[in-house]
């Protein structure tokens, strides 16, 4: 008896230490969000009692985990704070069409050259921030007239005898085929035929984070089904994104009560799975030594919570000539689709702040001030519009870079 | 991963023994699992950061689950993140402090060290692990893994070859590491 | 020098409720205290509003008291209540015709008892222990004691009544035969004053043997110790009791934002009642049977283990003192004992609070020949009327307030001091002046009666400095904020140590390492 104390997100295990609430990135610039240790474990035990005590602004947290990161307790803080908000918390029509992101990616793919002139020209943004509550500073990422989808149909990976799955998720998918592209190139290069799975939908962290936990749960539940007729089949799970992947780890059963133990030691990031192959022996890749590329490497907030940056960091050492400075593990700003929306800009560029700075000083220590060799790396799609958005850096994935330095 | 030497706790302990013996040479590996109680009032993770700039490998958030041994070496342990991978290496520190860090953990019943399951000095019967007046000096603070002269830890009363242990997971009046010995018996080789 | 009406001796829930009825009643109403309002029984118990059902086999006419207050508490004093339902739960090795005959004697008393399937009972109660084979509802609640015992100090206030904290009550004021006022001292202190009344109420609980024996009555108490223990949240929303002869363990309440379980009955000496604690055996007794109730008891952190004392009363038709009188009793002294102008409110329950507080207002008016009618189940205690707290609008900082004060938040200055300074219970600098102005708190552990700062599962741990230096402030005396931590980490200290394993222990590592220069 009483072995260990077991409860929901550990939230008896929380100490009231308030070391979380050292690192929190909201809290450092928002006075109305009580942080995480109150959000969070303090919160649920009022909100056990009692519904009515839950607090809107719990709607200021990032879900960046690192309050999670940072906890001696395994508290996990962000779980909680997530949880709460898909119990009680309402939404709106802004938040739908940012979350739905695979459904309205379906809608603009087609009209892509439309959809993207439209988006960018000013009176629909002002009309987008008054009406709809999207910021007008932000530049919608583009949506790409082909999907990855219709691409890779084309692409014939019968000459395999090994495959692999590959998780594109809605970015790759309607926003940035390209990198869906790399991905397969690199994979192909390492002796694997890539397959996509039965059926996809979002993994549903846009969902999530907008409160429509139904939703994503459903979604969740097709994805894990699918994923076990490609396990079953031998084949790994690959994804290209943070997100896609930690989402699919560890919030389907922290936060949607979606059972995956099953599917979970067979998700992987691209970068675990290649540097496990390689340092296994199993695989070898040649990388071309005429790169010279000056690499600003961002952990992003979910990479931090996986703990998986070091697979990617020693990957990219393995290109001859390359420099890598590691930027101080802190959080973007953008934070999904937090950062999308009017009443979130202002905080979440005061996030970036830092980081933004920290970059220009790494391109500044890599002599890299006008070298078109300069790049951020980071898994993170998000993180990706938001460095570009405000240092004007190109921003690559890791993938991305690893098949630009296939010899 | 291979490294030649993993600190298992990122406390002002850890990161000492770390830097030590990243100077001496060795590849070294951190495990910090969360922030100490040395981070109130400070920028956390500094420590942490400073080792990393230098060239420790730090997995910061991450947490020793277990570990495989071979006789009486360790020859690795696993982490709650890293699933299957193992940090190999030829000498493990020890360095999870007390309870708050949960480098002890307690049931009812009894005290236990849970990474490797080493021995613990501790009083059996837990109305001995605390004095009733809270400004004496408590016993439970004294708790801690049992080791050797040269601070190694014991399992089932088995010193382990190349598990040492530094700061508040020793028990109290139990030999700490001397990092000079550590460097001396592994670096450079 | 004045002479008041009545003085109330006892400052738990039954001496406030009558300084309540008699001040109502419009007599000029004086309430003696030793220590804190709450401070005895009142604040060490499980905080369970009865339905009656519990004792309705055994005891009809207390059940049938019970589920008349129990009515009336829920209308005057929402605030304080949380109407949450309970569950008689019958398990395998349980006879089910002990609960088809607690079914009738509920009814019988007029107990809205429902007996539901096993699945309906899960369905309604998650966390009851699933191999259950009988389950009956019942109108039981939680109510906050703390909360109902301040209301019903603030309300005797506000009819004219005076309160008297941090006075020990050492002797009586004689005139012949005749008790006509009580001599009271500050503790430590020799030197007493008298204050005079036409009649005085003895309301001290088990203390109040030791007062008779004072003025010379005998009265038969036997203390009687149940210790409980504090689970970290709620682990169910519901009132869970077990089906059966009641014994150690058989309930677990939904206190606030905690669980409460207990509790066991051990005949203590009188020796002990000013120091009285909870032992690691009790925790392990409670646990195991606790478990058998809700089986994630195993697994959910325990905060703090704590013990009252029950004051029984022995009938005073017994000679041999074997047989305890269950109800409420009423002590005329004049009648009883020939010392007129004294009598003895005792016996009775939480629950019974304010009918206990009307029997004796009745015989103290009886006495001085005061007509008034008993008006405290008509009208609504402080704090009672509609406050909401689930506006998008209500910082959170002030829904917990709301949830403890209901409308009495409005008299909380919230522009001044919305700080939180206990973040476990969310309890704003506010709600600390509001404390020290209208409650007359004087230490941290008062503070914590009347606005659950440092009950959480910290228990002072982190919060404990900010604190102190708030209320040093509020109270506006020259600064002896480790003298008042001390004290407070004291008392804590007592309740952590008998479930000193787990979380507890590594909470009490950080409250050593964070409150000790020297560890």
């Amino acid at each position: 008896m009483q072995e260990s104390n077991i409860s929901a997100g550990n939230l008896e295990q929380c100490l009231k230490c308030n070391l979380c609430t050292l690192v929190c990135p909201m809290m450092a610039v928002n006075a109305h969000y009580p942080g995480p240790k109150k959000a969070g474990p303090d919160g649920e035990r009022y909100r056990l009692k009692d519904p009515q005590y839950y607090d809107y602004a719990l709607k200021y947290c990032l879900n960046c985990k690192r309050c999670e990161v940072a906890c001696p307790s395994g508290v996990k803080v962000g779980d909680i704070i997530q949880a709460a908000r898909l119990r009680y918390a309402g939404h709106n029509l802004r938040d739908w069409a940012l979350a739905n992101t695979d459904l309205v990616g379906s809608l603009a793919s087609p009209f892509a050259p439309v959809v993207n002139g439209v988006l960018g020209l000013r009176p629909v943004k002002t009309l987008m921030h008054s009406w709809m509550g999207v910021d007008a500073h932000r530049t919608f990422p583009a949506y790409s007239a082909r999907k990855f989808t219709a691409w890779m149909r084309r692409q014939d990976q019968s000459a395999f005898r090994r495959f692999v799955t590959f998780f594109h998720g809605c970015y790759v998918n309607y926003n940035y085929p390209q990198l869906g592209k790399d991905l397969v190139r690199l994979v192909n290069a390492a002796g694997y035929g890539v397959h996509l799975l039965e059926k996809e939908k979002c993994c549903g962290v846009a969902l999530m984070s907008n409160s429509m936990g139904e939703q994503a749960r459903r979604q969740g539940a097709v994805n894990l089904a699918s994923m076990r007729k490609a396990i079953a089949a031998g084949e790994e799970i690959l994804c290209a994104s943070t997100t896609c992947t930690f989402t699919m780890r560890d919030e389907y059963p922290h936060v949607l009560g979606l059972e995956n133990a099953d599917v979970r030691p067979h998700l992987f990031l691209l970068s675990k799975w290649l540097y496990q192959k390689m340092e296994s022996g199993e695989l070898s890749l040649r990388f071309r030594s005429d790169l010279h590329l000056k690499i600003a490497y961002h952990t992003s907030c979910h990479m931090q919570k996986l703990g998986w940056r070091n697979f990617t960091l020693e990957l990219l050492k393995k290109i001859p000539g390359v420099e890598i400075v590691e930027m101080e593990q802190q959080c973007c700003g953008i934070a999904g689709t937090f950062g999308f929306k009017k009443e979130h800009y202002t905080y979440s560029q005061a996030i970036g702040g830092r980081l933004f700075d920290e970059i220009g000083a790494a391109r500044v220590e890599l002599g890299a001030q006008s070298d078109p060799g300069f790049v951020v790396c980071t898994e993170c799609e998000t993180c990706k519009w938001q460095i570009e958005m405000s240092t004007g850096a190109p921003v690559m994935n890791p993938v991305s870079i690893l098949a630009l330095a296939l010899a | 991963m291979k490294f030649d030497a993993v600190v298992i706790g990122g406390g002002a302990a850890g990161c000492a023994a770390a830097g030590r013996l990243f100077d001496a040479g060795m590849k070294v590996c951190l495990i910090s699992a969360g922030l100490t109680m040395e981070d109130e009032n400070t920028d956390p993770w500094k420590e942490n950061r400073a080792l990393a700039q230098r060239g420790v490998t730090v997995l910061r958030g991450d947490r020793a689950t277990g570990a495989v041994l071979e006789g009486d070496r360790v020859l690795s342990v696993q982490t709650a993140c890293l699933d299957d991978e193992p940090l190999c290496a030829r000498v493990f520190v020890l360095a999870t402090g007390k309870f708050f860090s949960r480098g002890l953990l307690s049931d009812m019943q009894r005290i236990y060290e849970p990474v490797f399951g080493a021995d613990v000095a501790y009083l059996p019967g837990r109305e001995n692990w605390y004095d009733p007046d809270f400004s004496a000096p408590q016993p439970f603070l004294g708790f801690g893994v049992k080791t050797d002269a040269q601070g190694r830890v014991s399992i089932g009363g088995k010193c382990i070859e190349n598990l040492y242990a530094v700061g508040g997971i020793v028990a109290k009046g139990a030999a700490e590491a001397d990092m000079d010995v550590i460097v001396e018996t592994y670096a450079g080789k | 020098m004045k002479e008041y009406d009545v003085i109330v001796v006892g400052g738990g829930i039954t001496g406030a409720a009558t300084a309540r009825d008699c001040a109502m009643r419009g007599l000029s109403t004086l309430l003696v205290e030793r220590s804190d309002i709450c401070d005895g029984a009142s604040g060490r118990n499980h905080g369970l509003l009865h339905s009656g059902a519990r004792y309705a086999v055994t005891d009809r006419e207390g059940a049938e008291e019970c589920i008349r207050e129990n009515r009336i508490l829920r209308r005057i004093a929402p605030n304080c209540v949380e109407p949450t339902g309970g569950l008689f739960i019958t398990l395998p090795g349980d006879s089910l015709d002990y609960q088809e005959n607690f079914v009738r004697c509920c009814r019988e008393a007029g107990i809205d008892a429902v007996p539901i399937s096993p699945r309906e009972a899960l369905r309604l109660e998650p966390a009851v222990n699933p191999e259950l084979i009988g389950a009956v509802k019942v109108p039981d609640a939680s109510v906050d004691p703390f909360r109902l015992t301040d209301a019903n100090i603030i309300d005797a206030m506000r009819h004219g009544a005076t309160i008297l904290k941090f006075h020990t009550v050492t002797g009586f004021v004689r005139s012949g035969g005749r008790i006509c006022g009580v001599k009271v001292s500050r503790p430590g202190e020799i030197r007493s004053k008298e204050i005079r009344a036409r009649m005085v109420v003895l309301a001290a609980g088990i203390w109040t043997a030791g007062l008779a024996r004072d003025a010379g009555i005998n009265i038969g108490m036997l203390p009687s110790k149940g210790a409980l223990i504090i689970f970290g949240h709620r682990v169910a929303g519901m009132v869970i009791n077990r089906c059966r002869k009641p014994s150690n363990a058989d309930i677990l309440v939904p206190g606030d934002v905690v669980s409460v379980l207990g509790t066991t009955s051990d005949k203590v000496p009188f020796e002990d009642i000013d120091d009285i604690r909870a032992t690691p055996q009790e925790v392990d007794l409670l646990l195991r049977e606790g478990v058998s109730l809700v089986p994630s008891l195993s697994h959910t952190r325990i905060i703090r283990a704590y013990a009252g004392v029950r004051p029984l009363v022995m009938a005073d038709s017994d000679g041999d003192g074997r047989s305890v009188s269950r109800g409420i009793v009423v002590l005329d002294h004049e009648q009883r004992d020939g010392v007129p102008g004294l009598m003895t409110i005792t016996g009775g329950k939480l629950t019974t609070c304010r009918l206990m507080a009307e029997m004796v207002t009745d015989a103290v008016c009886a006495r001085l020949g005061v007509k008034a009618a008993c008006e405290t189940a008509l009208r609504p205690l402080p704090g009672s009327g509609k406050a909401h707290k689930d506006d998008e609008e209500v910082p959170y900082f002030k829904r917990a307030a709301i949830g403890r004060h209901g409308t009495e938040v409005s008299r909380m200055d919230f522009d001044l001091g919305h700080e939180i300074i206990c973040e476990c219970e969310q309890v704003t600098r506010a709600e600390i002046r509001y404390a020290v102005k209208t409650l007359g708190v004087r230490n941290i552990s008062d503070l914590r009666r009347h606005t659950r700062i440092g009950m959480g599962t910290c228990q002072g741990s982190f919060c404990i400095r900010k604190v102190a230096e708030a209320l040093a402030e509020e109270l506006g005396q020259p600064l002896r904020e480790k003298e008042l931590i001390d004290e407070y980490l004291q008392e804590r200290w007592k309740g952590i140590t008998p479930v000193f394993w787990g979380d507890s222990l590594r909470e009490a590592e950080y409250m050593q390492r964070t409150h000790k220069d020297e560890v």
